[in-house]
């Protein structure tokens, strides 16, 4: 099935080549071939809205019982080597706009099977107002997902956002409560628009409990500048509940099929928290640099490549991700050997704490591949992804298939292959394959 | 082991990189009068427009978008998608040569390419996002073609779409009829057919229809319909990032 996945992904990122040389010979349309009535009345604009999407996905994954975090998560369930998860998301937006006000909601409910359960969570994940008296201003009070950054797997400078999952940038997350104001200004010279961005951010074990240790107000802000047909962005974030954090990144067209990007992230005072191998927390203080360089390519034959470098001083070396694991093998072995599981409860407690964020270690190569319409069927997109951690040369490859040709469906396959030695990121990952099927519909 | 300094010198250098293209430059001709002509009867300086796109398949299978779209000047061009659903809300800010998509889930403005498709067709996003033809490309040659006069259109910097361009011009409505695209290796990528003149009001007569082939898609067909255009302007902050979310307030 591995194989097969991945054959035909080849195939198909190898296709257009032959589509341009069989062009050459080809004839084209002639006026006269078109015969339709394209007549359509010009959609009037409504005040309120309703969209949103139902989401079917069903995985299958092949575990694998050897590796460290297989055991952490599923140590009490015997050696379970597969298992299969269903899932069905709803989201949900609704806006009404009133003059120069908005109101928008958006919420995301999921209902999961796995394992013999069931799990069902619905979440707010942004309902704010907005007021816009004027195209330069714009306020914005409520919870909302603010996304800052150029990068397309990873963002340092998102100061304001809970991070993202490399293997899928474009899921939904919660935002935080915020209170923001936009300004914009263009000019007819160099320096084509100036935006500035200031974020308050409440936090307390009320209100953004998440955000960070310390309760207060934090304050955000980003000057944006369009320089010389390039976008530039510098950052800041300061407050009790996160080490003040500096940031910068840039993108730029070189040619019509060539854009490139970067992002890079200062923490003075940032602290880095690891875990040794007999559990113990150690955290050191110090300067915090994170960046990345990435950039876009499209070929003639419409293959997209999307290649980023990442260098993530926060992340774990590849001798304290080796800790980790070697605690988290002790805390089984205890369990397995007396029965006593606080070793195994606090090793499952700090991996969610610490070791659930992406990404986890210090270097990483992001490369996409994508396909739109191979072998000339429209709407069909197919694409490999790849993201290797090249600290300890362990990897996810992920070839997936897409199509949209059905109006206001979408349909995935993916398939996940993480590869890696031992007491490395992705070899000790509980899966080693997982097939998922999805079915979108938009409405 | 991290260097920061080491760092910072390729982000400095890949923003030095990028901070200076290289452009070509080709000079005028006296048929450039004809294709300042030509822009102005296709579209006025500052608009608004309704449009729909249709992508036809060989065996006539349709896949229907309509997009709301703005222009200001000789340089700025908004598009919002209003239909279909899978769609809506999706935006692209085209300021010269710099192209940027918003996808409401993505949630922040990509900077995309202008030979990129955003809706899958034989439509790129410089023929959604199309600036005046005199802004990106200088006459170079013309000839008489019966009726028509051919003009050869050279692109003024390596970041224009298509290298050439080959346009068949009414020479008594000052209205292309054809236009043929061609990337710099002198490969026919497109061929647009301008159809279904029509009077949409306030001085704007052009044609209603442009339809699209491609041998690089065989059997393949899309088409652009007008449903509306009418003269507007807009500030100019309209054309920026962050207004990209906001672009239905327009309408």
């Amino acid at each position: 099935m591995r194989l097969l996945a991945i054959g035909a992904i080849l195939w198909s990122l190898s296709g257009t080549p032959s589509l341009a040389a069989d062009a050459q010979q080809s004839p084209t349309f002639t006026a006269s071939e078109f015969d339709f009535d394209f007549d359509f009345a010009v959609p009037e604009p409504e005040p309120y809205d309703i969209g949103g999407y139902l989401e079917l996905r069903i995985g299958y994954l092949r575990l694998d019982p050897d590796s460290v975090l297989h055991r952490l998560a599923f140590l009490d369930q015997g050696d379970l080597t597969a298992r299969w998860r269903f899932l069905s998301r709803l989201q949900l937006e609704v806006s009404y706009e009133h003059g120069s006000s908005k109101l928008l909601v958006r919420t995301n409910s999921d209902l999961v099977r796995e394992l013999g359960d069931w799990d069902q969570r619905t979440s707010l994940h942004e309902a704010y107002w907005r007021w816009s008296p004027q195209h330069t201003l714009a306020l914005e009070a409520g919870k909302k997902v603010m996304k800052w950054g150029k990068g397309y797997a990873w963002n340092p400078v998102a100061f304001v956002e809970r991070p993202k999952d490399p293997d899928e940038p474009d899921l939904p997350r919660e935002g935080f409560v915020l209170l923001v104001s936009d300004l914009v200004a263009s000019y007819p010279a160099k320096l084509q628009t100036l935006g500035l961005t200031a974020v308050l951010i409440p936090a307390s074990s009320s209100l953004n409990s998440d955000f960070g240790a310390g309760d207060g107000m934090n304050l955000a802000g980003k000057a944006y500048f369009l320089f010389a047909d390039t976008d530039l962005d510098f950052m800041v974030l300061a407050g009790p509940s996160q080490p003040t954090r500096y940031g910068m990144d840039f993108a730029r067209n070189l040619s019509p099929n060539l854009e490139v990007h970067g992002e890079w992230a200062y923490t003075p005072d940032g602290d880095h928290t690891a875990v040794g191998a007999d559990g113990a927390v150690l955290t050191t203080r110090g300067r915090i640099h994170q960046a990345i360089l990435g950039l876009r390519y499209l070929t003639p034959g419409d293959l997209t490549y999307i290649l980023e470098y990442q260098q993530n001083g926060d992340g774990f070396s590849r001798a304290e991700l080796a800790d980790f694991y070697a605690f988290i093998t002790e805390a089984a072995r205890v369990y397995e050997s007396t029965g006593d599981d606080a070793l195994l409860r606090r090793a499952r407690q700090m991996n969610q704490e610490l070791f659930s964020d992406h990404p986890l270690g210090r270097r990483y190569i992001y490369l996409r591949a994508s396909q739109k319409e191979p072998r000339d069927v429209l709407y069909l997109t197919t694409s490999a992804t790849l993201q290797c951690n090249l600290d300890d040369r362990s990897f996810s490859l992920i070839p997936e298939a897409v199509y949209t040709g059905f109006s206001n469906w979408e349909l995935r396959a993916r398939l996940f292959i993480l590869r890696g030695g031992s007491r490395t990121e992705f070899g000790e990952k509980p899966s080693q394959h997982r097939l998922e099927l999805t079915a979108r519909r938009f409405f | 082991m991290f260097r920061p300094r080491a760092l910072l010198f390729c982000l400095v250098t890949a923003f030095l990189v990028a901070a200076f293209p290289v452009d070509i430059c080709v000079g005028d001709t006296d048929a450039e009068a004809l294709l300042l002509e030509v822009d102005g009867r296709l579209q006025p300086e500052c608009y608004e427009a309704y449009r729909k796109l249709i992508n036809i398949e060989p065996d006539g299978r349709r896949k229907e978008f309509v997009l709301y779209s703005a222009k200001k000047g000789r340089d700025k061009v908004i598009a919002l998608f209003l239909e279909p659903a899978s769609e809506k809300g999706r935006a692209t800010l085209r300021l010269g040569d710099n192209m940027w998509l918003y996808i409401p889930n993505v949630g922040r403005p990509l900077r995309i390419t202008s030979l990129q498709s955003v809706t899958g067709g034989i439509f790129s996003n410089s023929d959604i996002l199309r600036l005046d033809y005199s802004q990106e490309y200088s006459v170079v040659d013309q000839a008489e073609d019966g009726a028509h006069m051919v003009l050869t259109l050279q692109a003024k910097t390596k970041a224009v779409a298509y290298d050439r361009l080959k346009m068949w011009v009414d020479q008594e409505q000052k209205l292309p009829h054809k236009t043929e695209c061609y990337a710099a290796t002198g490969m026919l990528i497109k061929t647009l057919h301008f159809k279904d003149i029509k009077d949409f009001g306030e001085g704007i007569r052009r044609p209603s229809v442009i339809e699209t082939d491609s041998p690089l898609h065989k059997g393949y067909r899309s088409v652009m319909v007008f449903g509306e255009i009418k003269p507007r302007s807009f500030e100019e902050e309209v054309f920026t990032l962050s207004f990209l979310p906001r672009v239905d307030s327009l309408r």
